[in-house]
C-alpha cells in the first residue's frame, strides 16, 4: 500500500510490539497458539486500529500490554516476545488507560464518584472539580449524582470516557468499547469519541471488528486472521479529519479499505469454517 | 365489581388479617374447639397485654434478647472473617472449604446437648448454640459473594492504580454488600432460633422457657401471647436490617 | 518496561491424581492431629474426661450404637416422621405457593401471614403442638409439616412466578390444554426449585424432629439423645450427634442426586 503516511505516525512509537506470541492451556489441556508472531507499533497521537474475525486474539495482545494476562499453575500461559512503552513514568496505570467493552463502571458508585476513582487513586488534588468539567466534557453535565443503573448505555459509555480522561494515561486500549450498543447510539458515541479525541490527541490501540468503525477512527488498520492471530495486513486510512460519518460513507477510499478488509474477513470465516482452527 | 378488586389488591393485606381474625374468632365461639385447644383471639389478646406491661415477661424477654444479641454479632463475625480468609488466602481456601460444607449440611441443632453438657444450662450453652448454626452458612454465603465479583471491574480499577487494598475498598467488598446484607439476616434468624431452642430444651429461663411452662399448664393463650412477642422482636430486627440495607444498597 | 522472552509458569501444571492423593493425605494428617490432639488434652488432665469425653469413647460407643438393633428401630422412628411430615406439609406448600403466584389477591391478602410463619423460628411452635397433639409422633410431624408448608410454599411460589410466561404463550398457540400446559411448562420448570427446596426441608426439618424428640417423646434419635443427657454421659451424646449427622449428610446426599439427576437439562450451575 503506498498511501501517503500521515505526518503524526512518523513520529517516534510510544508503544511497540515485536514477534509476541502468546499460548494458552485450553480446555482440554492442550496449548492452543492464540497469538502468533505480532508485531505493530502506536506512534505519538494515533489511532491505531486492529479488526479481526471474533477470537483472533485481538483483544489478548491488548491484555498483554495492560498487565492483564497472567499465568496460573491451573491455566499457564506462555508469553514471548518483546514489548516496550516509551514514557517518562514507570507507573503502568498511570502510562495506559482500558476501556473494555463490558460496563466496568461501579455500580455503587455515582457517575460523579466514578469519574473521580482514577483521581483519587493516583491522589491529584482537586478530584471533585476535575470530575466534574469532564461530566460536562462528556455531555453528562446534571447527571453527576445518578448511579450506573439509572443512566442508559450511551450514557454509561460517556461516563467511562470521562473516566479514562481523568486517569489521563500516555497510551489508551480500547477493546470494541461500543460493541455492545445499538447501531444508533453507537456512531453517536464514535463522533463523540472522534471529537474528544480531537483536543488532546492521545494514542490509542482501538480493537473492533466493524469496519466502518474502524475506518472512520483510525489512521491505520491492522487486519488479523483467525486463530492464531497473525497480522495479515496494515494498511493507512489516509482520510483526511475531521471525519464524519455521512462524508466518509460516500467516499470512494472508504469504500476501496472496506472492500479489502471484508475480503480478508471473509477469507478467514471461510479458512475457519474449512476446519484450519489450529 | 373492578374497583372493588382494586381496592382488595392495595389494601389486601389488611383484609387478609381482618377474614384471618375473623375466621379465628368464629371458630372459637361457635364452640367448635375447647379454650384449651384454640384460644379465642380475645383472650389471646388480652393475655398479651397482661403480657406486655408484666415484669416477669419483660425478664425473660431480656434474657432471649442477650443471648441472640451475643451470637448474632460473634457468628457473623467469624463467619465473615472466615470468609476473608477462604477469599484472600488460597490454602486456607483447599484446608477448611470441604469442613465448612460438611458442616452446613450437617442438622446443627442437635449440637444443642453438647453444648449444654459442655458448658452448662447458663447463656453461654445457647450463644454458643447460636453461633455454630450461623458460622457455616454465612461463611459459605459471603465466600460466595467475594468470589462472585466481576474480574472486569477488579482489572478496571487496577488499571486506574488502585492497589489489593484499594481493590477491597472500592471493588469486592461492595460489590459483596448484598451478600454481606442477606447472610446477617440469615444470622439474626439463626441466632433467634439458637437461643429458642436452648430455652425451649431444658433453661430455667427466656421466652421459650416461658413456652415451655406455659404449654406445661395448658395454658395455650399464653403460648400464643409469648410467640407473638417472638414474633415482634424478630420483625423489629428484620425491619431494622431492611431499612439500612435499603439506604446501603440504593445503587441496586 | 520490557518484556523479554519470558516463560511464565509453563511447566509445573500439577498432575490431577497425585493433587487429589495428596490432599487427601493432608486432610487425614489434620483430622488424625485434631483427634490426637483432644485425646492428649484429656490425657495430661488438661480437660475432664467427664465433660468432654475423648474421641477413642466416642467411637467405642458408635460402634456400639451402630451395631444395637434399637438404635435402628429409634433411626425409623425420626426418619418416619420426617418423611411423613414432609410429604404432607409438602403437599400443601406446593399447592398454597402455586395459588400465591397465581391469584395476585390471594397474595396480597396473606402473604404477611406467611411471612409471620416464615420469621418465627418454628419450633417455637413445638409446645403448642405438645398440647394439640400429645407427646407421640404426631407432635414430631407437625413439625415437619410446618417446616414443609413454609419452605416448599416459597420454593412453589418462586418456581411458579419465574416461569417465563412466553413459554406460556408459545404453548397455548400450539394449541395446547391447561392440563397440557401443566404436564409441559409448570412442573418441568418447576423441578429444579422444588428439588433444592427438598434439600433444604430435609436439613432443616431432620434437626427440629430431633429436637422435638429431645422435648419429649417416647421413641426417636432426639429422645436417645435426651436420655443420655439426663445421665450427663457426654460420650453417648456426641457417639448420636455424629450419627444424626451422618444420617443429615447421607440424606442430603440423596436429594443431592436425585436433583442432578433430574435436572441435567438446567444450565449448570455452580457447586456451592
Amino acid at each position: 500500500m503506498n498511501i501517503a503516511i500521515s505526518k503524526e505516525v512518523r513520529l517516534k512509537p510510544v508503544l511497540s510490539i515485536s514477534h509476541l506470541s502468546v499460548k494458552f492451556t485450553g480446555g482440554d489441556g492442550s496449548p492452543v497458539l492464540a497469538v502468533d508472531d505480532v508485531s505493530l507499533s502506536l506512534a505519538t497521537g494515533e489511532i491505531l486500529c486492529i479488526v479481526g474475525p471474533s477470537g483472533c486474539g485481538k483483544s489478548t495482545v491488548l491484555n498483554v500490554v495492560a498487565g492483564m494476562v497472567r499465568s496460573t499453575p491451573s491455566a499457564p500461559v506462555e508469553i514471548s516476545g518483546d514489548f516496550h512503552i516509551a514514557t517518562q513514568a514507570t507507573l503502568r496505570s498511570r502510562q495506559i488507560g482500558y476501556m473494555f467493552q463490558q460496563d466496568t463502571l461501579l455500580p455503587w458508585k455515582t457517575a460523579l464518584q466514578n469519574v473521580m476513582l482514577p483521581l483519587t487513586l493516583q491522589g491529584r488534588p482537586g478530584a471533585r472539580e476535575r470530575a466534574e468539567e469532564l461530566l460536562a466534557l462528556t455531555g453528562l453535565e446534571g447527571f453527576g449524582g445518578r448511579f450506573p443503573k439509572e443512566l442508559s448505555g450511551g450514557m454509561r459509555k460517556r461516563v467511562q470516557m470521562a473516566q479514562l480522561l481523568a486517569q489521563d494515561p500516555e497510551i489508551l486500549l480500547m477493546d470494541e468499547p461500543f460493541g455492545a450498543l445499538d447501531a444508533q447510539t453507537r456512531a453517536l458515541m464514535q463522533q463523540e469519541f472522534l471529537r474528544v479525541w480531537e483536543r488532546d490527541r492521545k494514542s490509542i490501540v482501538f480493537v473492533t471488528h466493524d469496519l466502518t468503525e474502524a475506518i472512520l477512527l483510525g489512521d491505520r488498520i491492522l487486519s488479523m486472521s483467525a486463530r492464531p492471530g497473525r497480522i495479515k495486513r496494515e494498511v493507512s486510512v489516509g482520510i483526511a479529519r475531521p471525519r464524519t460519518v455521512e462524508s466518509l460513507v460516500g467516499s470512494d477510499r472508504y469504500a476501496e479499505l472496506h472492500h479489502m478488509l471484508w475480503a480478508d474477513l471473509q477469507a478467514e470465516a471461510v479458512r475457519t469454517l474449512g476446519g484450519g482452527v489450529r | 365489581m373492578k374497583r372493588l378488586y382494586n381496592l382488595m389488591l392495595r389494601a389486601g393485606w389488611l383484609v387478609g388479617l381482618i377474614l384471618f381474625a375473623l375466621a379465628w374468632y368464629a371458630v372459637s365461639a361457635a364452640g367448635l374447639v375447647t379454650e384449651k385447644v384454640l384460644p379465642s383471639p380475645q383472650s389471646v389478646l388480652t393475655k398479651f397485654v397482661e403480657d406486655v406491661v408484666s415484669a416477669q415477661v419483660w425478664q425473660n424477654i431480656g434474657i432471649t434478647l442477650q443471648a441472640w444479641f451475643l451470637a448474632v454479632p460473634i457468628g457473623y463475625a467469624c463467619g465473615v472473617s472466615i470468609a476473608f480468609a477462604l477469599i484472600a488466602v488460597p490454602q486456607v481456601q483447599r484446608a477448611i472449604h470441604p469442613y465448612l460444607v460438611l458442616g452446613n449440611s450437617i442438622p446443627r441443632v442437635v449440637l444443642a446437648p453438647v453444648f449444654i453438657l459442655a458448658l452448662g444450662l447458663g447463656l453461654s450453652s445457647r450463644v454458643a448454640l447460636g453461633v455454630s448454626l450461623i458460622v457455616f452458612p454465612v461463611a459459605l454465603g459471603v465466600y460466595g459473594g467475594f468470589k462472585l465479583c466481576e474480574p472486569a471491574l477488579l482489572n478496571s480499577v487496577a488499571m486506574f492504580g488502585a492497589d489489593r487494598r484499594a481493590q477491597w475498598l472500592h471493588v469486592r467488598l461492595p460489590a459483596a454488600l448484598p451478600y454481606l446484607v442477606s447472610n446477617w439476616r440469615l444470622a439474626a434468624s439463626l441466632g433467634l432460633l439458637g437461643a429458642i431452642v436452648g430455652e425451649i430444651l431444658i433453661a430455667p429461663n427466656g421466652l421459650g422457657w416461658l413456652i415451655r411452662i406455659r404449654s406445661g399448664v395448658f395454658d395455650v393463650s399464653g403460648v400464643f401471647s409469648v410467640l407473638i412477642i417472638i414474633l415482634a422482636l424478630a420483625m423489629i430486627v428484620n425491619l431494622t436490617t431492611d431499612a439500612i440495607a435499603a439506604r446501603l444498597l440504593r445503587w441496586q | 518496561m520490557s518484556l523479554a522472552a519470558t516463560q511464565v509458569g509453563g511447566a509445573a501444571k500439577p498432575v490431577a491424581g497425585r493433587s487429589l492423593a495428596r490432599t487427601m493425605m493432608l486432610h487425614a494428617v489434620a483430622i488424625a492431629l485434631t483427634l490426637g490432639l483432644w485425646q492428649f488434652v484429656v490425657a495430661i488432665g488438661l480437660a475432664r474426661e467427664l465433660v468432654v469425653s475423648t474421641p477413642l469413647r466416642v467411637a467405642a460407643e458408635f460402634f456400639a450404637v451402630v451395631v444395637s438393633p434399637r438404635t435402628w428401630s429409634a433411626v425409623l422412628v425420626t426418619i418416619g416422621e420426617l418423611v411423613a411430615g414432609l410429604l404432607i406439609g409438602g403437599a400443601v406448600g406446593v399447592v398454597l405457593g402455586a395459588a400465591f403466584a397465581r391469584v395476585p389477591l390471594l397474595d396480597r391478602m396473606f402473604k404477611p401471614l406467611v411471612l409471620a410463619l416464615y420469621t418465627l423460628p418454628r419450633l417455637a411452635l413445638l409446645p403448642l403442638f405438645v398440647v394439640w397433639l400429645g407427646l407421640g409422633v404426631e407432635s414430631k410431624i407437625a413439625v415437619a409439616v410446618i417446616h414443609g408448608v413454609v419452605l416448599f410454599m416459597l420454593g412453589a411460589y418462586a418456581a411458579v412466578s419465574s416461569i417465563d410466561t412466553k413459554l406460556i404463550e408459545a404453548c397455548r398457540l400450539f394449541g395446547a390444554s391447561r392440563l397440557r400446559l401443566l404436564a409441559l411448562v409448570y412442573v418441568p420448570s418447576s423441578v429444579p426449585y422444588l428439588l433444592t427446596t427438598v434439600r433444604q426441608a430435609i436439613g432443616l426439618a431432620l434437626g427440629s424432629v430431633i429436637v422435638a424428640e429431645m422435648t419429649g417423646a417416647f421413641a426417636g434419635m432426639g429422645f436417645e439423645l435426651s436420655r443420655r443427657l439426663a445421665q450427663f454421659d457426654m460420650t453417648g451424646v456426641l457417639a448420636w450427634v455424629v450419627l444424626a449427622s451422618m444420617l443429615g449428610l447421607a440424606l442430603e446426599r440423596v436429594a443431592l442426586t436425585f436433583e442432578r439427576r433430574l435436572t441435567r437439562w438446567t444450565p449448570r450451575q455452580q457447586d456451592d
